[in-house]
């Protein structure tokens, strides 16, 4: 998993929480990192499940609304250190079907190493949008918030439902409909 | 104290987060030098592939611009302002000037002759649009002299794209203009001159026709006079060389009227069927002499009118008809006319004259349409002709929107075909054949062909002569198995046939023929009988003939029965005789009303029949005699009813009504008394036989 993931966490996890609880997890965590973590670097994903799950004790917040916060921390950082791919988009579906596209493919060619989740997207008409995450990290949550905050900065009002389409989670389905 | 701790614990994970991105750094910055290296090496290689591809191509340029200078093509270049940029040697060459010389000078000013500037101009612009093209130009030699070029101009182009100029390939056809010029004039003349020449063919040919046509007129008028035999034979000369000439003229007369346009076609509704028939006879008729003989073979699929130029279309079928005529001594000519596909508004017609005559050889097929000649010389020697004919069959047939060509074989036979897109009428097509039909049979030269059964010699002649007059083909059988095989052999419409014949009598032959046919065409049969009883006409009924004509006949009641049984109307014109008039009176002795009924006025033809009574009457009458004396009943019997029409046909009926007492009664007659009777009937003809002689005699001095 790519570093910037770790280190968008652990800022945010700072930022919300301080360092004491940033300093918690990564003690109370078994990580082949030791914690190091920089935003070039690549980590295995494990590492930031382990942090999430010790937060989520820590603080007794549900790991999966913690997720989903997380993702929406993370769009924001996406905005400011890539603003060409949000620049070159004038509206949120463009944008999210240009994850898949676009995006991945331009991270595939500076990382070639990175494993990517997939977002696979189909609009039925021109204001409903089906999109079908897949990932072994099982990270539905992250996507969500990633999602939203998306809406949210191409200002559309959106109605979003989500359905697991398999017990584990690696496979999630997306409907956000404009409303 | 524990958040120093914390401080410390912190400064420490960074410190080693910077140094982990410190090291990832480095091995993206050898990465990426590395990469960078490997860059430069594949940019020199594409400079060093580019440089190669340009040297191709500017030796390629050069092998082609050199190609060009060597077909003595000239190369000019020339800028937006027409400004020469660059002259190659072959132009040079051609237009006089020496290397370089032309360069920086003006195209239009120093080379261009004036009148050619707006389309030199015109050109100009299509080359800024980027179109090549090519046009004659006249320009100036160095001394001013003017040649003719045809340029092939095409833009220039600099390495952006940009229309910078033009390149011109200059080909000097002064030459080649020239002699256009010499042949445009030449040909001006020789249309000119051809033009002239048809007129004063056409003028003359009229002027020369009609003094023609008094000497022919008189050549006639002079025919009638007594005339003694060398006189006769100039005369003929000079009537056939009079004919074959206003042939000659009339052929000229009709080519050059095509030539001149003055021909056109003026389709008519025309009934294919009858009017062909009708050439068809006509040259049957002609033929009688000449071994030859014509056939119509009709499609009858063929069955509506038809929107034809019947005069046009004549002028071909009789033109073609005559040369096989020509060609064909002995053997048989064919009109064959066959549909060859048709859809509902039109047909397709293939018109063939195909003939078994001498044929010819391919050479000779080669020049067979050409104007005045003939597949060879020995043709005109010994057949004549203008050469004309099938020239002009070519030209109507064309004019007509066919196309005619032939086929041959030497020895063989020739076959001319040519095929129209005929309209078919829009009238009632049953309603036009009916009507056709009845125009068919109102003709005396029907296209009837009929069968004779006959053994008497003076029978036959008289029937003979009668149908040949009557212009109705006909075959002859001399007894009842020819007949049988005749009818086998041919198509007939009527069948006349005597009853007692050697070999095979009418009732066995009639029968034979009735088993042959199919249920729905029977063909009419026509007994031939001196017989009055009745019992005879009923076994002829039963044997399925399908009327009589009893002997001897009058021309009038044989035309009779023929039209009666068939399509055709035959009128006996010369049969109606006026008592009154001065006819020729026979000698008192014989019949004269029989005679007069017969004959009619035509002399010539009671002539031909006298001496064939003289010719014949010994043999037949030694025959009657030996059978009587032999006591050979049968053989008596029936030589008694092959001789006994032969007497009325010379105005002796009462000796053929007594043959037929005779020939009746014969079977019951002892030897003795049936020889006493045979030697009356010797001594009873003889009697009339110089008679007879002195009619002939007399005939022949009327």
């Amino acid at each position: 998993m790519k570093g910037i993931v770790f280190t968008e966490f652990l800022e945010m996890v700072e930022n919300e929480f301080g360092y004491e609880v940033v300093d918690y997890i990564i003690d109370n965590s078994d990580l082949e990192s030791g914690g190091v973590y920089t935003s070039i670097g690549t980590y295995h994903h494990s590492e930031v499940v382990q942090l999430l799950m010790n937060l989520s004790e820590k603080v007794e917040m549900d790991p999966g609304a913690l997720l989903k916060t997380f993702g929406k921390y993370l769009f924001d950082t996406f905005t400011r250190a890539y603003p060409m791919f949000f620049e070159a988009e004038d509206n949120a579906f463009g944008f999210l079907d240009s994850i898949d596209r676009h995006i991945h493919v331009e991270v595939l060619k500076l990382y070639p190493d990175a494993t990517l989740p997939r977002f696979e997207t189909q609009v039925s008409d021109d204001d409903v949008m089906t999109m079908i995450y897949k990932s072994e990290r099982k990270m539905g949550a992250l996507a969500e918030g990633l999602i939203e905050k998306a809406m949210e900065y191409y200002n559309t009002p959106y109605i979003l439902s989500k359905e697991l389409m398999n017990e584990d989670g690696s496979m999630v389905k997306f409907v956000i409909e404009k409303k | 104290m524990e958040e120093i701790q914390l401080l410390k614990k912190r400064i420490e994970r960074e410190r080693r987060a910077r140094k982990e991105a410190e090291s990832i750094l480095e091995v993206k910055a050898i990465e990426l030098f590395k990469a960078n290296r490997e860059l430069k090496i594949i940019n020199q290689d594409l400079e060093k592939e580019i440089a190669r591809r340009s040297s191709q191509l500017y030796k390629s340029e050069f092998k082609y611009r050199s190609i060009i200078e060597n077909m003595e093509l000239g190369l000019l270049e020339i800028d937006k302002e027409g400004t020469i940029i660059q002259a190659f040697d072959t132009f040079n060459e051609m237009t006089g000037y020496l290397e370089g010389e032309l360069v920086g000078r003006n195209f239009i000013e120093t080379l261009l002759v004036s009148e050619f500037v707006p389309i030199f101009k015109e050109q100009e612009e299509k080359r800024e649009h980027g179109e090549a093209d090519v046009s004659e130009l006249k320009i100036f030699t160095k001394d001013r002299e003017e040649i003719w070029v045809i340029v092939s101009g095409a833009p220039i182009f600099d390495n952006i794209g940009n229309i910078i100029g033009s390149v011109g390939i200059y080909y000097d056809i002064t030459e080649r203009k020239n002699l256009e010029d010499r042949l445009k004039l030449a040909r001006q003349t020789a249309v000119q001159a051809q033009q002239a020449e048809k007129q004063f063919l056409a003028s003359m040919s009229h002027e020369i026709r009609t003094p023609l046509n008094a000497i022919i007129g008189m050549t006639h008028m002079l025919s009638d006079t007594v005339l003694d035999e060398t006189q006769q034979d100039y005369l003929e000369v000079l009537s056939s060389s009079a004919s074959i000439l206003k042939n000659l003229i009339s052929d000229i007369l009709d080519i050059s009227k095509i030539d001149a346009g003055k021909l056109e076609v003026n389709p008519k509704v025309i009934n294919l069927k009858a009017e062909t028939h009708k050439l068809i006879n006509i040259f049957k008729a002609k033929t009688r002499e000449s071994k030859a003989e014509f056939k119509l073979d009709f499609d009858d699929r063929i069955s509506h009118l038809v929107h034809c130029d019947q005069q046009l279309l004549n002028q071909v079928l009789i033109n073609l008809l005559g040369n096989s005529e020509k060609f064909t001594k002995d053997g048989t000519i064919t009109l064959r006319i066959s549909l060859k596909a048709s859809d509902t508004t039109r047909y397709i017609i293939l018109f063939e004259v195909v003939d078994t005559g001498i044929g010819m050889s391919p050479l000779e097929l080669e020049k067979i349409f050409v104007q005045f000649v003939q597949a060879n010389v020995e043709i005109r020697k010994n057949y004549g002709g203008t050469g004309l004919g099938l020239t002009i069959c070519k030209r109507l047939v064309e004019l007509m929107g066919g196309y005619i060509d032939v086929s041959s074989q030497q020895g063989v036979g020739t076959n001319f075909y040519f095929t129209l897109n005929l309209e078919i009428s829009e009238k009632e097509a049953d309603l036009e054949i009916m009507e056709g039909a009845s125009v068919l049979s109102k003709m005396i030269d029907s296209n009837l062909d009929i069968l004779i059964a006959e053994d008497n010699e003076m029978n036959i002649k008289y029937i003979d002569s009668l149908l040949k007059k009557w212009n109705i083909n006909h075959e002859i059988a001399y007894d009842g198995r020819q007949a049988v095989e005749k009818y086998k052999a041919a198509k007939f419409d009527i069948v006349l046939m005597d009853l007692n014949m050697p070999e095979m009598d009418g009732f066995e032959a009639t029968r034979q023929i009735r088993e042959m046919e199919g249920v729905h065409s029977k063909i009419p049969i026509v007994a031939l009988t001196a017989s009055t009883f009745l019992s005879k006409k009923h076994l002829a009924l039963q044997a399925g003939m399908t009327d009589f004509l009893s002997k001897p006949f009058t021309p009038e009641q044989l035309a009779e029965v023929i039209s009666k049984y068939t399509d055709a109307d035959v009128e006996n014109k010369e049969t109606v005789i006026d008592a009154n008039s001065d006819s020729p009176a026979y000698h008192s002795a014989l019949n004269n009303q029989h005679l007069l009924e017969v004959y009619g006025n035509d002399m010539d033809y009671a002539l031909s029949m006298f001496e064939t009574f003289i010719e014949i009457i010994d043999d037949e009458l030694t025959l009657l005699i030996n059978y009587a004396e032999t006591d050979q009943k049968e053989e008596l019997k029936g030589q008694a009813h092959k001789v006994k029409p032969t007497f009325a046909m010379v105005g002796l009926n009462h000796i053929t009504d007594e043959m037929q007492e005779f020939e009746d009664s014969v079977m019951e007659l002892s030897f003795e008394k049936a020889k006493e009777k045979v030697y009356h009937f010797e001594k009873e003809i003889k009697k009339f036989i110089p008679i007879i002689k002195s009619e002939i005699s007399r005939i022949k001095n009327l």
